[in-house]
């Protein structure tokens, strides 16, 4: 599909600018979109600390890779689809870290009481782990309310069949799992 | 339509993902029957819940990225992209040398002047194939030069 390019849009000319070198530029960017990488991170992985890493990393490789940016897509669904690969990455670490603690379950033991749930502020991000990573890819695209079907499909790389199957299924499943733990 | 079906399509339908008639007919089951309502509710209520449990990004995240893009420096195109943008164009005009020759050799072939008898006095069917070949291979070449030269060059619009 063509994607419509704008060349005037007032994010085409931040992202011309931080190619010049423009600090401030990237910086308005960042402004920009902070909350919802912030928030697509944290409903990827649920820790905030985690998350907030990510977003970093996120922003920190857009930069360093602004030259992969081609204007096909906007800015930001661009950097939604690093963001995620960032969470993906983590997500990946985080199964090693806990595999290992299995091994040694003495230690995975101790980590678990240290890290037992403190008040919960969030407890649906926290249901959103238990979905398939594919569902809550979808899930937290379409939370932020920025995108359109196609928009997270093309974010994801998966035809929109797909897209719709996995936001109908993950919601299914994650109003089974509010009702299972009371939350809803 | 039986509320089975309507309860399938719910999660779809309270995120705005049916359209036109089917829409229109689930909502007409929905206002007379009270149990898919009540699911329904229960899916706005997860929305509103999700919603509320957004964070706003503070300061310390903008100000962590940008110390760590000052440092960085303007963005920099990788070496192995400026050094094959430099090659590209040269690379091209090198490939497209030899395609030029042939067609010039071709020309004089059937030109079937003196010259180019003299020229082609040794010439093997299989020394002509290995030529072609190479042509052919130089020909590639320039093409894929040239493709990587418009790549970098769209890149960087
Ligand atoms: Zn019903």
């Amino acid at each position: 599909m063509l994607a419509i390019r704008n060349p005037l849009s007032p994010e085409a000319s931040l992202v011309a600018r931080t190619r010049r070198g423009d600090a401030g530029a990237f910086e308005a960017l960042v402004r920009q979109h902070k909350d919802s990488v912030l928030n697509l991170a944290r409903r990827m992985v649920a820790d905030c600390d985690a998350a907030e890493d990510i977003a970093q990393e996120a922003f920190i490789k857009a930069y360093r890779e602004l030259h992969r940016f081609r204007g096909e897509s906007a800015f930001a669904t661009w950097l939604y689809r690093i963001t995620i690969n960032e969470a993906r990455l983590y997500l990946r670490g985080h199964q090693r870290r806990v595999a290992r603690w299995e091994r040694q379950r003495d230690l995975a033991a101790a980590e678990a009481s240290a890290q037992s749930p403190t008040d919960d502020p969030a407890p649906l991000t926290e249901l959103l782990q238990e979905l398939s990573a594919d569902q809550r890819e979808a899930l937290a695209l379409f939370h932020l309310k920025e995108l359109s079907l196609e928009e997270i499909a093309r974010t994801l790389g998966a035809p929109l069949g797909t897209v719709k199957a996995r936001l109908s299924r993950g919601r299914e499943r994650l109003r089974q799992l509010a009702r299972e733990r009371g939350l809803a | 339509m039986n509320c089975e079906h309507v309860q399938r399509k719910l999660a779809e339908y309270s995120a705005g993902l049916v359209q036109g008639d089917e829409r229109l007919r689930l909502a007409e089951h929905l206002a007379a029957c009270e149990p898919c309502r009540a699911q329904l509710a229960e899916y706005r209520a997860l929305d509103e819940l999700l919603a509320g449990e957004r964070v706003v990004a503070d300061e310390g995240l903008v100000r962590k990225v940008m110390t760590e893009v000052r440092v960085m420096g303007a963005p920099r195109r990788p070496v192995w992209l400026l050094s094959l943008e430099r090659v590209a164009p040269l690379a091209t005009v090198a490939a497209a040398l030899p395609l030029l020759a042939l067609f010039v050799l071709t020309a004089l072939n059937w030109s079937s002047s003196p010259a180019a008898d003299a020229l082609f006095a040794g010439v093997s069917y299989a020394h002509t194939i290995s030529l072609g070949l190479a042509v052919g291979a130089c020909g590639l070449a320039a093409l894929f030069a040239a493709w990587l030269t418009w790549r970098a060059a769209e890149a960087v619009s």
